[in-house]
């Protein structure tokens, strides 16, 4: 058609103008004011998540800021069990020595005093000689021990000089002197061995070795040191998604560029508009990854993670009769820092940050339309995908050396200039959720 | 840019709703004339307006102020109206490619064009078949190329030229029939 035809007939239809109906625009009004409401359901939505992130960060921090202000508290649970049962074996050794030095020192002075008071009566009863010597020797193995040499001297200077004597002094004299050393519940089993030691070597009761002297601390710390060197690595299996909703919606407009189907909306808006294309509807559907990722702790709270993860973007774009799905398949690699800030049980949360890099390793472009087949293009996009991301994570042992994680966070994608439309160039930065196994060995 | 229309632009993107309305009472006849151009009926044409205007206003803010208002909207009820079309399968019942000559074809008389008025030559071109209507549409009053049809339509541009050819070959006779009728009249 000659252009002056073609000018006729552009001018004519430029002038068709046609009134609307009356309720058109009360329809628009009404579409936008539902429109509006759900903005307003989202905005909301979005408030409750804001609130419900800064209610984990709260408790994140609270836990970070107890677990800086009681360092002790820190170790894992097995250390602390051990650590407390150590301090328990310690006092307790502490308190039998105490025990041990009150039975000493107290016996012996009252032994030596009624020694003494014995001399003048010289009550010598058949069995006291046995019964005495039992109990002076107890008691002098207990001071070899505290080295409590000026009382021991005290005693074994009168047992020397009062032997005759000390023949006297009976079982019941014996139960008094033990009785008035006003020596606590454990003095009382004390005075249950110095009477038992009293009983015929046949008889005789079998004494345990305290307690306190089995306990080793090397013994309990180097196991533990052995079983964290067994959990310096860890093998995770990852599976994450953004946090919430289905698909994301837009409507933006597109021009010519290296991929001619996309472009961004100033692009676009700069650019010929007979000639670049608006797109009608855009879903960006929410990025799918799968990885699997090494952990390697450096000491009990610090750790490095790497490994390699698969992302899977898909886009839908309707331009007027035609349907453009585009796939994109990247594969990653991360690097990231782990620090523990507290350790339960069975559970564990920590802070996770780093930096990912990302190649595209297949594209596809299938254009739909109702009027001509389908058709199929591969493409790949060279340029590198780098991206920042923060998790917080909270890790559950259900079994000996396996776990299973979950991690919320946020992730921020750089423009790397490929012109490609995905979920990534649309939402830079994005709320995610990871979760996963992890095997510790 | 008049002040008038930079208000009136700054308030629609506000979402204020007193411009929103005066934008529609500015462009609501022309963007109707635009959907029945491309669907023959008015209802269609209704739902294509309310559907138009909604994309405008939501999608307000990428307006970068640095085309022409008319000419951005234009182009969102033409997408709109391509959408219509793909969902109601309008496109499907068009013929595919036939091997033209098309110089077998002549152009529509330019001054039987003249002489018609816009809402005849309109009444011709919606009564085109959906798909010689929309490739019609699209090359001589939009102004795309046919690559550009091409690529909208995702159909290969001998497909869009074909079309284009086949919407000519209708048009004429229809023209040449109204001419003869005009004349006989005149006789």
């Amino acid at each position: 058609m000659k252009d002056e035809s073609k000018n006729i007939i552009r001018r004519k239809a430029n002038d068709f103008n046609v009134e609307p109906d009356v309720g058109d625009w009360q329809a628009i009004e009404q579409k936008l004011n539902k429109l509006s409401n759900k903005t307003n359901k989202k905005r909301v939505i979005m408030t409750y998540i804001v609130a419900a992130a800064i209610a984990i960060l709260l408790v994140v921090g609270g836990l970070f800021w107890l677990n800086i202000s009681q360092p002790k508290q820190n170790l894992p649970v097995l250390a602390q069990q051990d650590t407390k049962y150590i301090e328990k074996k310690k006092s307790e050794q502490k308190s039998d020595l105490v025990i041990t030095k009150n039975i000493d020192e107290n016996a012996i002075t009252g032994l030596t005093e009624n020694i003494d008071r014995s001399m003048d009566k010289a009550i010598m009863p058949d069995k006291a000689p046995q019964q005495y010597n039992s109990i002076t020797n107890n008691t002098l193995k207990n001071k070899e021990k505290e080295e409590t040499k000026p009382s021991t001297n005290v005693s074994e200077e009168n047992i020397d000089n009062n032997k005759q004597e000390i023949q006297g002094i009976t079982n019941n004299r014996a139960d008094k002197l033990l009785a008035d050393n006003n020596a606590n519940n454990d003095l009382k089993e004390e005075k249950q061995t110095v009477q038992n030691d009293a009983f015929p070597p046949g008889h005789k009761k079998e004494e345990k070795e305290p307690n306190y002297v089995k306990v080793d601390v090397l013994e309990i710390i180097e196991p533990l040191k052995k079983s964290q060197k067994n959990d310096n690595y860890a093998v995770s299996l990852l599976f994450a998604s953004n946090a919430a909703g289905s698909n994301v919606n837009n409507s933006h407009a597109s021009g010519t560029s290296s991929m001619s189907y996309v472009l961004s909306q100033k692009q676009y808006l700069v650019s010929n508009l007979a000639t670049s294309n608006y797109y009608d509807d855009v879903n960006h559907n929410f990025p799918l990854s799968f990885g699997l990722s090494v952990r390697k702790n450096i000491n009990q709270r610090f750790a490095v993670e790497t490994g390699v993860s698969y992302t899977y973007l898909r886009s839908v774009f309707l331009l007027g009769s035609i349907k453009k799905t585009q796939d994109l398949h990247y594969v990653g690699i991360p690097l990231l820092g782990i620090f523990t800030i507290k350790n339960f049980s069975r559970f564990s949360v920590y802070l996770s940050a780093g930096a990912m890099v990302e190649k595209n390793i297949a594209g596809r472009l299938t254009i739909n339309s109702l009027i001509a087949d389908t058709k199929k293009n591969k493409f790949t996009i060279s340029q590198l995908q780098w991206s920042i991301n923060a998790h917080v994570g909270l890790n559950y042992q259900f079994y000996k050396g396996l776990s299973f994680y979950i991690e919320p966070g946020w992730t921020y994608y750089f423009d790397n200039g490929n012109g490609v439309d995905n979920f990534h160039t649309k939402y830079p930065s994005s709320f995610n959720f990871q979760a996963g196994f992890r095997f510790s060995f | 840019m008049l002040v008038e229309e930079i208000r009136l632009i700054k308030g629609c993107k506000k979402g204020d709703r007193a411009m929103q309305k005066a934008l529609y009472d500015i462009f609501a006849a022309k963007m109707m004339g635009i959907c029945l151009r491309y669907v023959s009926d008015r209802e269609s044409a209704r739902d294509l307006l309310q559907e138009g205007f909604i994309k405008v206003y939501t999608n307000f803010k990428a307006y970068s102020e640095t085309g022409s208002l008319e000419g951005w909207m234009r182009r969102i009820f033409v997408n709109t109206a391509l959408e219509h079309m793909r969902k109601n399968d309008v496109l499907r019942n068009s013929s595919e490619l036939d091997v033209f000559n098309q110089n077998a074809f002549v152009d529509p008389n330019k001054t039987i064009l003249e002489h018609l008025s816009t809402n005849e030559l309109m009444e011709i071109i919606c009564g085109l078949p959906a798909g010689y209507r929309t490739v019609f549409n699209l090359f001589v009053i939009e102004g795309y190329s046919h690559k550009k049809i091409a690529q909208l339509l995702n159909i290969t541009e001998g497909t869009s030229r074909s079309q284009y050819v086949r919407a000519k070959q209708i048009l004429q006779k229809k023209l040449t029939l109204m001419d003869n009728k005009l004349k006989a009249k005149v006789v």
